[in-house]
């Protein structure tokens, strides 16, 4: 048997179809060296990347006999509502704000130790909710720094002051503590994430933001001190007037100083971080000596910060390459240069909107890249990521799409959460220490899917095996009297493979999972059968990867 | 849950406050430079000088004219100012209402898990840290109170605070302060809502009758009414109750501060700029009553 | 990436599907030199120990003394009598580094910057760096019992414990009952068979990936598998469980986890997290004196597991304490002057101890002038000097790696190693 499975092919399914009118001119030099994925599992990526759930068998079926149609489901996925809860994760990875802690906790407010990740995540999430709001209704995507609008669930809007309308979830919500309109910036889930102190006097959040919005990050300058002074006048000073100082702090300080009305004279306090101190707009001249300004020009407050951003090039710039980096699940490098700058193009040309964006994005080689000529760069083969990694939230997503199936204890998303979950484990963000999803294997990662899997498949199997009612979720064709050789135990593994996969498996895979089956019912059951296959089969390289 | 620091500020003032170290921002050596590990691909701003972007920032116009600012600060400033001898008088009472358990003293909080707080038998909860000081210092006398709290009665008062009140006299002239957030369910004025505040407030030459020779506000404040920034605002024995000094004052619905320059002469008018400077006209608000406001508010120690 | 490839054991023999590694058995013991991290959470007072004021004309703590021993000068402070204890046992093996500029004064920004050198946030810490440098292939290379990690492309060498004992958890299954449904655990043989046939698809897969990163990630998942299974095996005779760190702090245990995993070849890195007294915390602001109390039970600790390092190793492995460094810092330093609290606020220059294994012991290098700024030193000696070198966290990190047998400037150009501290 062993050999029989180390004979077997990688079961990588049919070879690369060629591809319809989907793919974009390529930009870059290296799109030569890139051969795109098959139909089939560049829908089974796009529907992960912008669902967060796997492409229905039909829709397989329909792509695999015409590879034209995946422009076609890419536009019903862009409109899909999973696609605003999957930008949600998927800015989550930049913008680090779904982090465990706070410096307030849901204690300050009263709440129970089992509405902690409810009351964490709420928080965190935002900023992020607006700005998936405004991509997923096409509304501008200035809209993020511009708009009065924030989003609130029933936690926000019971804790904080905010207008919020009667309904379920997240809504278009309003502050009531006289805040500026000013979209994210204006968001107490962002500014709870960068916080600031007195010395720092909120430089650090201006460095942020330049981060975030203009992909200006003044932190990787190198520093140049010669000698600090312990003073205050002296540090003060050399802010002012040494020119190693000036070249960073010219911008940052008048920035920063725009930033006061979120300044608090507390920490950790609940009464102070929860509401906006517009009295405190003006202090930041007298804290920083310098008036608020955006790159020189002179803003009165966040509101026309909001609008200075908005005008600034390099806002559109880096939205282009924060999204190319998000899809392409990898850092940008100095050879994307060309395809960010028509991604560029194209994002302002389509009205900047985001959804023209993703669009675009999804249609670049480096999006479609299933593997690499044989001629490629050896070099390629670490940027151009042909294959990516599923981490803890896509997995969460992915599994209870399929499944039904969430890991929830005691308040919180196991999947999602450090405090007594894997999030990290699992290769996830946590906003804090770890900045990027993993990308690569690791053991504790393994072992997450693993026991993910296993629940899983134990689950679903009760649920289609054990004649319950309500609808199957995965297991269409058998009963607990299947047995190999039956036309409904080889139509359960052929289906399976393909939904799962987006691949048909050969007839060596079909045998391998056969034998996994067989071995396992001459153990225990045809349930376990049944739940060990299925848990190897949402473990396999070929799930979780994509 | 992180540890519990009170970031608040002693009698000695923010002013005075330490505010030394690295402030945590690299400077540049001016040569400027790519990321050190030429990995990621940052911007250079000139590559972008001149390329077109889909959005003209609206233009900061004013909305309101010296009038409007003169009908707003009539409206909504004279009674904005709270009493914060209050504050203090609401700690002390509702301390005094625990027992040894809890909080275990009666005028400092620190003892309380820093979770769930504690409830003592009187049904009064205590929650958070503070640190209430009476103190004599040469012929200056005061009463600070800082802390992160929320105190709560069986009947449904509550005090919450995020910040430092404080009450200091010599003589005939007394310094108060606010700072920070600060809520009192009981209050009859401002503080029934949040109020958030930078404010210091001066009486100099205080008497019995009548109002102190000098009454002065420095600092930020922001009630359920309005947001004002005070200046070297000053009611001056003599003025007939109209103010020198400037005041700025926010509107919320375009997010824009305007100032008021007063004269020195105690006409209580003076010229109203928006923010950038543009000179609005002159105005003359209402002060009615506010600088009686300030005296009876604050008339005792 | 690793260096061992198993895809060409793979080819060589084409009739073992099962995991190359033993699992179960130790592996033959790499002479890798190991480090154990000790971070000291929220921001040490070095005046209490590391940096004495006099004659530097700062406020000391209260009743302390500068006093020496073993060439290591330091401050003698009442209340914490294991320092002078610890320095005399083995002083000679430490080596304190003074003055190092973080160059912020938030927690958050500092720990990143002590660890990697930089805010940056696409950097990975001077444990990730070391254990993806391994010479030989380890089942946790970097092991995370406590404390910060920082990491982006090498976040697959970590292996994190996690806050409440989650890795255990996923080890043994017991993961299931962390689950508000009721979630059976497979049967072991059953679930043999599911891993089994899982690794045989990983290894397929990168045998037949092709161009790409579809091998490559195969391979890499079978050697997660593998590694798992190892760990699996002999997770009961490792206490990976977390501890909730009370009043009876057990920082020695934490590494005697790490020192463990260094004998049996496991990891090369671990960080452990000390809270200090009570695991208060030594982000002082209030009852700056309580430093002492952090001192005291620091160095008792230190002690304790230096003293356990001592006692390993074996005749064909080799004394651990040879090759074994650890390395103790906290992320910022406190501010030489009192605030209206008692404590102390935060302060952007701090210390190091650098213990064991190729550390020049018997030393202090940097220091702190009348402003308590850092004093540059020589990088080469490590003597101070005028004109020098100002240290920064980059140095240190430099510096670690250059002990592990690492060139620095492959990871950090523009940092030299304070070779001064090195033997």
């Amino acid at each position: 048997m062993n050999l029989l499975l180390l004979l077997a092919c990688a079961g990588s399914g049919p070879d690369p179809e060629p591809q319809g009118t989907d793919t974009a001119d390529p930009v870059s030099s290296s799109a030569t060296f890139m051969e795109p994925l098959d139909a089939p599992r560049l829908l089974r990526r796009m529907s992960i990347d912008l669902r967060g759930a796997l492409p229905a068998p039909p829709d397989l079926d329909a792509v695999a006999a015409d590879p034209g149609l995946l422009s076609t489901y890419r536009d019903i996925y862009l409109e899909d509502p999973r696609f605003e809860a999957r930008l949600v994760q998927l800015l989550a990875e930049r913008w680090h704000t779904q982090v465990d802690e706070f410096q307030v906790g849901h204690y300050d407010y009263r709440l129970e130790d089992t509405q902690e990740y409810a009351f964490e995540r709420a928080v965190g999430q935002e900023p992020l909710r607006l700005m998936a709001h405004i991509a997923a209704h096409d509304r501008p995507w200035t809209d993020i720094v511009t708009t009065e609008d924030t989003m609130a669930n029933e936690l926000l809007g019971e804790i904080w002051p905010v207008d919020r309308p009667e309904g379920e979830g997240w809504l278009l919500s309003r502050y009531t503590d006289g805040r500026p309109g000013a979209g994210v910036i204006g968001t107490n889930g962002l500014w709870w994430r960068y916080v600031t102190n007195p010395s720092n006097m909120n430089r650090g959040r201006a460095a942020a933001l330049t981060r975030l919005l203009l992909c200006h990050d003044i932190l990787t300058r190198p520093v140049s001190f010669a000698g600090s002074a312990v003073s205050t006048s002296g540090t003060e000073e050399a802010i002012a007037t040494e020119p190693a100082c000036k070249a960073c702090h010219s911008t940052v300080d008048p920035l920063a100083a725009s930033l006061f009305g979120f300044y608090w004279l507390t920490q950790y306090n609940a009464l102070e971080q929860e509401r906006y101190h517009p009295e405190r707009e003006l202090l930041g001249e007298d804290y920083l000596g310098v008036a608020p300004a955006f790159f020189g020009t002179p803003v009165m407050g966040l509101s026309a910060l909001g609008e200075a951003i908005a005008g600034d090039p390099r806002f559109y710039r880096c939205t282009a390459e924060t999204m190319a980096s998000l899809l392409w699940r990898r850092e940008i490098v100095l050879e994307d240069y060309t395809t960010v700058e028509a991604l560029r193009e194209t994002f302002i040309q389509e009205g900047a909107t985001l959804k023209p964006l993703v669009r675009a994005v999804t249609q670049t080689p480096e999006y479609q890249a299933g593997a690499l000529t044989p001629d490629a760069p050896v070099a390629l083969e670490q940027t151009i990521h042909t294959r990516r990694l599923m981490v803890t939230d896509q997995l969460a997503s992915v599994l209870e799409a399929a499944t039904g199936f969430t890991w929830t204890w005691e308040g919180f998303d196991q999947l999602d959460n450090d405090t007594l979950g894997f999030r990290v484990l699992g290769g996830g963000v946590d906003g804090d220490q770890v900045a990027q999803p993993q990308r690569e294997p690791g053991l504790t990662w393994a072992l997450v899917i693993k026991r993910a899997a296993q629940a899983s498949a134990a689950d679903v199997v009760a649920r289609d095996l054990g004649g319950g009612l309500g609808p199957r979720v995965l297991l269409e064709h058998v009963d607990d009297q299947s047995r190999p050789g039956d036309s409904d135990f080889q139509a359960e593994l052929a289906q399976l493979h393909w939904r799962l996969f987006a691949a048909e498996p050969g007839i060596d895979r079909l045998a391998d999972a056969t034998a996994l089956w067989t071995d396992a019912f001459q153990m225990s059951d045809a349930e376990t059968a049944w739940s060990v296959l299925l848990s190897s089969m949402l473990r396999d390289p070929e799930f979780v990867t994509y | 849950m992180g540890t519990r620091v009170a970031w608040t500020y002693g009698h000695l003032g923010w002013a005075s406050l330490a505010l030394t170290g690295v402030l945590g921002i690299a400077c540049g050596d001016g040569s400027g430079s790519a990321a050190s590990d030429g990995s990621s691909v940052t911007t250079d701003t000139a590559s972008d000088a001149g390329a077109s972007v889909p959005y003209t920032p609206e233009p900061q116009t004013p909305r309101w004219t010296a009038g409007d600012v003169a009908g707003e600060l009539s409206r909504h400033l004279p009674a904005a100012v709270p009493d914060i001898v209050q504050l203090l008088e609401a700690y002390l009472w509702m301390m005094g209402n625990g027992d040894e358990e809890c909080p275990g003293s009666t005028t400092q909080l620190t003892a309380v898990d820093p979770e769930l707080g504690c409830t003592a038998e009187t049904g009064f909860w205590y929650y958070g840290v503070a640190s209430y000081v009476d103190f004599e210092e040469g012929d200056w006398r005061g009463r600070i109170l800082s802390g992160d709290f929320e105190l709560r009665g069986p009947e449904g008062d509550a005090l919450s605070c995020g910040g430092h009140v404080s009450l200091e006299w010599v003589e005939e002239s007394r310094v108060g302060r606010l700072l920070g957030t600060w809520q009192w369910s009981a209050a009859e004025d401002s503080l029934a809502e949040p109020v958030s505040a930078s404010l210091v407030i001066e009486h100099t030459g205080i008497t019995e009758d009548g109002p102190p020779e000098v009454m002065r506000l420095d600092g930020g404040l922001t009630t359920e009414e309005g947001s004002w920034v005070f200046d070297d605002f000053m009611f001056l024995e003599g003025c007939q109750g109209r103010p020198t000094g400037e005041l700025s004052l926010y509107d919320p619905a375009r997010m824009h501060w305007y100032r008021l320059v007063l004269d020195k002469d105690c006409s209580g008018c003076g010229r109203v700029l928006f923010w950038d400077g543009t000179r609005l006209g002159r105005a003359c608000p209402d002060w009615s009553g506010m600088s009686e406001h300030l005296t009876d508010a604050h008339g005792s120690r | 990436m690793t260096t061992l490839s198993r895809r060409h054991l793979l080819s060589l023999m084409p009739s073992l599907a099962l995991p190359l590694r033993g699992y179960g058995k130790p592996r033959p013991a790499a002479a890798e030199h190991c480090f154990l991290f000790v971070f000291c959470n929220g921001g040490w007072d070095p005046s209490y120990v590391f940096t004495p004021y006099q004659p530097l004309g700062l406020e000391p703590p209260t009743g302390s003394a500068v006093a020496e021993v073993g060439g290591i000068r330091f401050v003698d402070t009442p209340g914490q009598p294991a320092v002078r204890t610890f320095l005399e046992g083995w002083g000679a093996q430490t080596c304190i580094v003074n003055g190092i500029e973080v160059r912020s004064i938030t927690h958050e920004r500092c720990r990143r910057i002590i660890m990697t050198g930089t805010s940056e946030s696409g950097r990975d810490d001077w444990p990730t760096l070391l254990a993806a440098s391994a010479r030989s292939e380890l089942l946790c290379p970097h092991l995370v019992i406590g404390g910060p990690s920082f990491s982006s492309l090498y976040t697959r060498k970590i292996v994190r414990i996690g806050p409440a004992g989650q890795l255990v958890n996923l080890l043994t299954g017991d993961a299931f009952t962390m689950s508000d449904r009721t979630i059976l655990q497979p049967d072991p043989g059953v679930e043999a068979l599911g891993d089994a046939f899982v690794r045989s698809r990983a290894a397929a897969l990168a045998e037949n990936g092709g161009r790409g990163r579809e091998a490559a990630l195969a391979e890499m998942y079978g050697v997660a598998l593998d590694d798992g299974a190892g760990l699996a095996a002999v997770a009961g005779d490792l206490n990976l469980s977390a501890e909730e760190q009370g009043c009876t702090n057990d920082l020695a245990s934490e590494a005697a986890v790490a020192f463990d995993c260094f004998e049996r070849g496991f990891s090369r890195c671990a960080i452990i997290q000390s809270g200090g007294w009570c695991s208060s915390g030594w982000d002082t602001h209030q009852n700056g004196a309580q430093q002492a109390e952090h001192f005291q039970l620091l160095f008792k600790e230190l002690a304790e597991l230096m003293t356990d390092l001592d006692g390993r190793g074996s005749a064909t492995s080799g004394a651990l304490a040879d090759r074994v460094t650890v390395v103790v810092f906290s992320e910022m330093g406190r501010h030489p002057v009192l605030n209206s609290w008692g404590g102390k606020d935060h302060w952007t220059y701090t210390s190091a101890m650098l213990l064991g294994a190729g550390v020049a012991g018997g030393q202090v290098i940097g220091g702190l002038d009348s402003q308590a700024t850092g004093l540059a030193i020589d990088l080469a000696s490590g003597d101070l000097s005028e004109g020098g070198t100002d240290l920064l966290p980059g140095h240190l990190g430099a510096t670690l790696l250059a002990l592990g047998d690492h060139d620095p400037g492959d990871f950090l150009p523009g940092y030299d190693p304070i070779l001064g501290a090195l033997r």
